[in-house]
């Protein structure tokens, strides 16, 4: 399976960011495809406050997580948004197959390590 | 590895939404935010949104 990578600005020419294909889905709302980054060291996933508003997610500012990075870094998120759909698409010689995968499993694995995280301060 | 070079496309919009083409070749619709793009792209298919940046160095989604 492979993916291109891009080229975006303010990134230099020789290095490339791995964006892939994604569907946000909330109760009977859905996006269209949209890239997002695929980083495959994070623990948590995030998604802009605008798209979730437009989804219909309810966001509670009260609930967050202190989401800690490079250099002890650290940035307030709200958490809320339940599920993301990966569409991959497969060329195999001259046939196309299309695959979706519901994440679902993958966030209530996160879900339950945020609540282990909460506890444990 | 083939690369998609979007820093064309891309470069003159440094804040909102915008969405591209399938095949990322042209902007189809661009917005200050992700309601008014979806309005304008009023559930069309073949596009791609991505959010715009001045700069996508430590871009985080």
């Amino acid at each position: 399976m492979r993916y291109p990578y891009f080229l975006v600005p303010g990134q230099p020419r020789n290095a490339s960011t791995p964006f892939i294909k994604v569907i946000y889905k909330h109760a009977t709302k859905r996006t269209t495809p949209m890239l997002a980054l695929v980083d495959s060291g994070a623990q948590v996933s995030f998604a802009p406050l605008d798209l979730a508003l437009w989804l219909g997610v309810r966001v509670d500012t009260k609930k967050y997580l202190d989401i800690r990075g490079f250099n002890n870094a650290q940035s307030r998120v709200t958490e809320n948004l339940k599920s993301i759909k990966f569409g991959l698409r497969l060329k195999m010689k001259e046939r196309s197959i299309q695959e979706v995968m519901e994440s679902e499993e993958a966030i209530e694995q996160i879900e339950e390590l945020i609540k282990k995280i909460q506890n444990a301060k | 590895m083939t690369k998609i070079d979007l820093t064309k496309l891309l470069q003159k919009y440094k804040s909102g939404w915008v969405a591209l083409s399938s095949d990322y070749k042209r902007v189809v619709a661009s917005a200050k935010n992700f309601s008014e793009l979806q309005d304008k792209l009023k559930n069309r298919s073949n596009v791609v949104v991505i959010q715009a940046f001045e700069n996508y160095y430590n871009f985080v989604s």
